[in-house]
């Protein structure tokens, strides 16, 4: 893993302009004047260079203890045995211990206790008005818990403008405030022992979603889809994807 | 801050990869305003049982490792959430030092700045650390932070890196606003002879 640096781009201009603490009116032009000089250089070498095809990438899940063990949904849990390296075996199957499941096993289809829209990382306004598109119009399975949990002030009162709140209401999600909630579950949102949750935050440790909770960690579609069937599903099998 | 030139003690065996920050120390303990009492919860859930009794088999919890000064963890120790509470609860145990083969650079420097020595061995060293603690647990071993070298019982000295402006603090006891807090004489004084700052911010 690394950080990677890139030129901004109109996009950037757009997100950024108009919101606080952003420069105003002769600022603003002076500033993105200075950011437009900050293009790539021409002819520069790099260390290593990474091509990213989304269109092949399908929706993601985790079925271990950090955010790196991670399947495509309608994929299969590995199996430890056939780790070569020792310490990556331990790990995995010290994981799967924890998480309690088998090697081979599909994820599709396994129930969860509850599904926790929110975090920083994945309860942005975008992310809210995709799971909101499609939770309309559904109800959240029964035995599930789904908290809706903003990611920002900013985020909530924006989604309470669309009425998105009242889409998660009504398909009997629970609307909450802004903050961190379950993803770091200091508060009382917390997971009890044994409980599954698929989760959008990013952190799925040993404990992380409060003590002996297994996490595991989605897209906010993703999330959406398991909260109304229950069980652990592929957004795609229920929609016809139309995304922005 | 507690200034570090030698430490000398015992070592606790924790092998595994990737120890998180969320198992040295659970996100429930954060809600604290002292970095003082977070020892008996570091590794809250690997060492005790749900009524609170400890679990016999952790290491931590053996007899022979009480009173360890160094934590021998595994690759990638102190990956996760950036949490200064992690080194406040390893402090807070008993540990001034850590060694492993590599650090996950958010704890390493939280560790740095609160008086925790991350120690970056290679594997070789770190398997026979290991091996040591868990074959001799009485053995001790010394790190010093001047000469940069952490000391084996058979007398073998192995170097570890650290960055210069760290060293230096561990070694006066001085955190990052100690030190720039003693050359406030000579922040003022070019303070004096030179204008204010432009404005970076909105409005």
């Amino acid at each position: 893993m690394g950080a990677g640096m890139v030129a901004p781009d109109e996009t950037t201009f757009e997100y950024v302009a108009g919101r606080p603490y952003a420069p105003k009116g002769e600022a603003w032009e002076a500033a993105v004047l200075a950011w437009r000089q900050l293009p790539t250089d021409d002819g520069a070498a790099f260390d290593n260079e990474v091509v990213l095809n989304a269109d092949e990438l399908t929706p993601m899940i985790t079925y271990g203890t950090n955010p790196g063990m991670g399947i495509p949904i309608n994929g299969f849990v590995p199996d430890p045995d056939k780790m070569g390296d020792v310490s990556q075996r331990t790990a995995l199957d010290k994981a799967l211990r924890y998480m309690d499941l088998q090697p081979g096993q599909k994820l599709l289809g396994k129930r969860v206790d509850v599904v926790f829209l929110g975090s920083c990382t994945n309860s942005r306004i975008s992310d809210l008005r995709e799971a909101a598109r499609f939770i309309e119009g559904r109800r959240v399975a029964d035995g599930v818990r789904m908290l809706v949990v903003p990611g920002s002030q900013q985020v909530k009162a924006q989604a309470e403008a669309e009425g998105l709140h009242e889409i998660f209401k009504a398909a009997g999600a629970e609307w909450r405030e802004a903050g961190c909630s379950m993803c770091i579950a200091m508060n009382g949102d917390q997971l009890q022992p044994g409980q599954y949750a698929v989760s959008t935050s990013n952190r799925n440790f040993e404990g992380r979603q409060g003590k002996g909770g297994r996490t595991f960690l989605a897209s906010p579609l993703t999330a959406a889809a398991t909260a109304v069937n229950g069980v652990i599903s592929d957004p795609r099998e229920m929609i016809e994807m139309q995304m922005p | 801050m507690e200034a570090i030139k030698i430490i000398t003690g015992r070592l606790a065996p924790l092998p595994m990869n990737d120890i998180d920050t969320d198992q040295i120390i659970p996100a429930r303990y954060l809600k604290v305003t002292d970095k003082n009492g977070l020892g008996a919860a570091c590794f809250s859930d690997w060492r005790y049982e749900a009524d609170g009794t400890p679990k016999p088999d952790f290491a931590l919890n053996k007899p022979e490792y009480q009173g360890a000064a160094v934590l021998v963890g595994g690759h990638n120790f102190g990956c996760g959430s950036s949490r200064e509470h992690a080194p406040w609860a390893l402090l807070g145990a008993g540990f001034k030092a850590v060694i492993s083969t590599y650090f996950a650079d958010i704890f390493r420097n939280n560790a740095l700045k609160n008086g925790l020595l991350p120690v970056v061995v290679d594997a070789e060293t770190h398997r026979q650390l290991i091996s040591l603690a868990e074959e001799d647990p009485s053995a001790e071993v010394t790190v010093d932070l001047e000469a940069q070298t952490v000391v084996l019982p058979d007398g073998r000295h192995v170097q570890f890196p650290i960055d210069a402006f760290s060293r230096y603090c561990l070694l006066n006891g001085v955190d990052q606003l100690g030190f720039l807090l003693g050359l406030d004489e000579h922040i003022s004084a070019f303070e004096e002879t030179h204008p204010a700052w432009v404005r970076t911010t909105a409005n």
